[in-house]
């Protein structure tokens, strides 16, 4: 098929009830945006309740972060950080009308992702195998230790559900792109893009909180 | 194409990889404190760290500051509100001499 037929062929990226294509991709933007703010509201009300339930009980949360694995959290940031320049540079791509480039770059994103399950995956296990689940069977007794290990889990369980989620978006976004069903210029690439750095950025604040700083 | 044309198409791409080579230097320096710093070093180093990586993801590959006022005006906002609440949260706890002893 030649470039001018798959130009014709390409969907069309307006959609009721926008008129024009520019103010489309700002009011995506903008409600992708108000979104964020919600789940910025979210993270930092558990992080303010991580930080003060630290303040009171600094000696126990010091020894409970000393378990923690600088091993996996790093790499697993290195991994993430990556998967955010990938998904930056696809959208890029995507503005200069690369398709191919593009695609490719969103699965490559969307890979990334999913390797960071895997890895979170293994350092769970070593976790569980390690006896850092709260409960009668914890290794470190029952102190304040407990609630570090409790923050631990639901923290990176619900950053684990946001990103498994990124995953399936960019995956179907890799396909659409690839298969010419998605307009280069929808602003679904945008909008996946800003929550995909949304997720990136808990992380980016997640590692050093739980993995580095609380060490004492 | 010629080298002019080439250059806004190079820019576009050296800022995101520039931004992200920044980040993961930065995360080097925040792992090697997590190995080799210890106490108010560590504590205060990987803060510093954590919000030099954050406003190096925002600016250099989220391209905040080339979103509309309205965005930024919301972004902002949300910021704003999370510096108020741990500002409220924290009022009381961090005017107390044991809790900086603590640390």
């Amino acid at each position: 098929m030649s470039e001018v037929a798959v130009h014709l062929a390409e969907p069309d990226p307006l959609r009721e009830p926008w008129s024009d294509l520019a103010r489309q991709q700002e009011a995506a933007t903008f409600g992708m945006w108000l979104f964020l703010m919600s789940e910025m509201l979210f993270f930092g009300t558990v992080f303010m309740a991580f930080a003060f339930t630290r303040a009171l009980n600094v000696a126990d949360f010091q020894a409970a972060a000393r378990e923690t694995e600088i091993a996996y959290g790093g790499s697993n940031t290195a991994v993430l950080v990556t998967s955010s320049l990938t998904i930056t540079l696809a959208v890029r791509a995507a503005g200069a009308n690369l398709r191919r480039l593009a695609a490719g770059l969103l699965a490559l994103t969307a890979l990334l992702g999913f390797a960071f399950l895997i890895v979170k995956g293994f350092e769970y296990r070593s976790d569980l195998e390690h006896r850092l689940f709260p409960g009668h069977d914890f290794k470190l007794g029952q102190t304040a230790t407990e609630i570090f290990w409790a923050f631990y889990w639901i923290t990176t369980g619900v950053h684990a559900v946001h990103l498994a989620i990124g995953v399936g978006l960019v995956s179907r976004l890799a396909w659409l792109v690839r298969k010419n069903r998605l307009s280069l210029h929808s602003p679904q690439l945008e909008v996946t893009s800003l929550y995909w750095h949304l997720v990136d950025a808990f992380w980016l604040v997640l590692f050093p909180v739980l993995y580095i700083m609380g060490r004492g | 194409m010629n080298s002019a044309d080439r250059r806004p198409q190079a820019v576009r791409w050296l800022g995101p990889s520039a931004a992200w080579a920044l980040i993961m230097c930065e995360l080097a320096g925040v792992v090697a404190l997590g190995v080799a710093a210890s106490g108010n070093l560590r504590f205060g180093g990987a803060l510093a760290l954590a919000a030099t990586m954050l406003l190096t993801l925002a600016f250099g590959l989220v391209g905040v500051g080339r979103e509309s006022p309205l965005i930024r005006l919301v972004a902002g906002a949300a910021f704003m509100f999370l510096a108020l609440m741990f500002f409220l949260g924290f009022a009381d706890l961090v005017t107390r001499v044991r809790y900086w002893t603590a640390w």
